[in-house]
């Protein structure tokens, strides 16, 4: 496949018909590819709290190009609360502020998860993992799940 | 809503105000307005729970990743089929990673809607710039994040 830098070029210079019909068809084929996809889906009420935290971690790579990695924190969490830790390599953090987590206020028909997100830089997760930086109150590293992209 | 929310809100909604007094204005501005209304419109939402104080400038971003696991929001914007969605927010997430990047602490010393640039030894100046973030706000995926935004607004204390 050619690279970006030779791509945007050559469909530049595509008439204004051909262009048009050349996004329709890519754009065709992407929403086929998410047709296999079930993770498309609203979660359903019968997910459990490490499927949803497996959903919300592909939507959120999906969505957000400056995720890299997603730590979900069971360990010490309330039954119905999923917390991640999401590293992320464009969002501006302040490094030297203690690493805090928000309620993201998810709001699916028939799930009652609550969930809690605390943004790092990939410097800040070395500092977490070496034990030189804190977790948010309350938050445990042991026993963490690597959440994986499966499809961006 | 508490009260941090509250102000917050109010000063987004204001921001807001202005950016659509601004339509006859040098594009700068609108950007200025519409970067400075969507930071604090994330902040309103986010400071429902303490951890929003140290969101900095790059709240916005946060917001839209927050919005993409809100059924009840994307019914309301009329996006009844979670596919389609997805992809627009994954569009408007890039969007929105534009707007933030232009507050001028992360503008790296280059085109911010704010001051001169670089800033030891200016060269450009936000009135006369053609900013590549204005352009992709034009485009349909930009148009309704603008509509977007003025719903949220507009039905936030509704809505969250």
């Amino acid at each position: 496949m050619p690279g970006i830098e030779k791509l945007v070029p050559t469909l530049a210079s595509l008439p204004r018909r051909e262009y048009s019909d050349l996004i329709r068809q890519v754009d065709e084929q992407r929403r086929k590819a998410a047709e296999f996809d079930s993770a498309d889906d609203w979660p359903s009420n019968a997910a459990s709290r490490d499927e949803f935290a497996v959903w919300i971690a592909r939507r959120h790579f999906a969505i957000d190009k400056g995720i890299v990695r997603i730590l979900h924190l069971p360990t010490g969490a309330p039954v119905d609360e999923v917390r991640l830790l999401e590293v992320n390599a464009l969002a501006q953090l302040p490094e030297d502020a203690p690493v805090e987590a928000v309620d993201f206020m998810p709001d699916i028909e028939g799930v009652s998860y609550s969930l809690y997100v605390a943004d790092v830089t990939p410097r800040q997760l070395e500092e977490i993992l070496g034990g030189r930086l804190a977790l948010p109150d309350g938050w445990q590293l042991a026993g963490h799940q690597e959440l994986s992209a499966a499809e961006r | 809503m508490n009260e941090q929310q509250r102000l917050y809100l109010v000063q987004a909604r204001s921001d807001w105000r202005v950016h659509r007094r601004l339509k006859s204005e040098p594009v700068c501005h609108r950007l200025h307005y519409s970067q400075m209304c969507t930071e604090k419109l994330a902040k309103a939402f986010f400071w429902r729970s303490p951890g929003a104080g140290n969101l900095g400038h790059a709240a916005f971003v946060k917001f839209i990743r927050a919005i993409a696991t809100n059924q009840n929001v994307a019914k309301k914007l009329g996006w009844n089929d979670a596919r389609s969605f997805r992809e627009w927010i994954k569009d408007v997430s890039d969007l929105a990673y534009e707007l933030q990047a232009l507050a001028p602490s992360l503008a790296n010393d280059g085109p911010n809607p704010e001051y001169p640039w670089p800033r030891n030894g200016p060269q450009h100046a936000p009135v006369e710039h053609d900013f590549a973030a204005w352009r992709r706000i034009q485009t349909a995926n930009g148009r309704h994040l603008w509509i977007m935004i003025d719903k949220v607004l507009e039905n936030f204390d509704e809505w969250f």
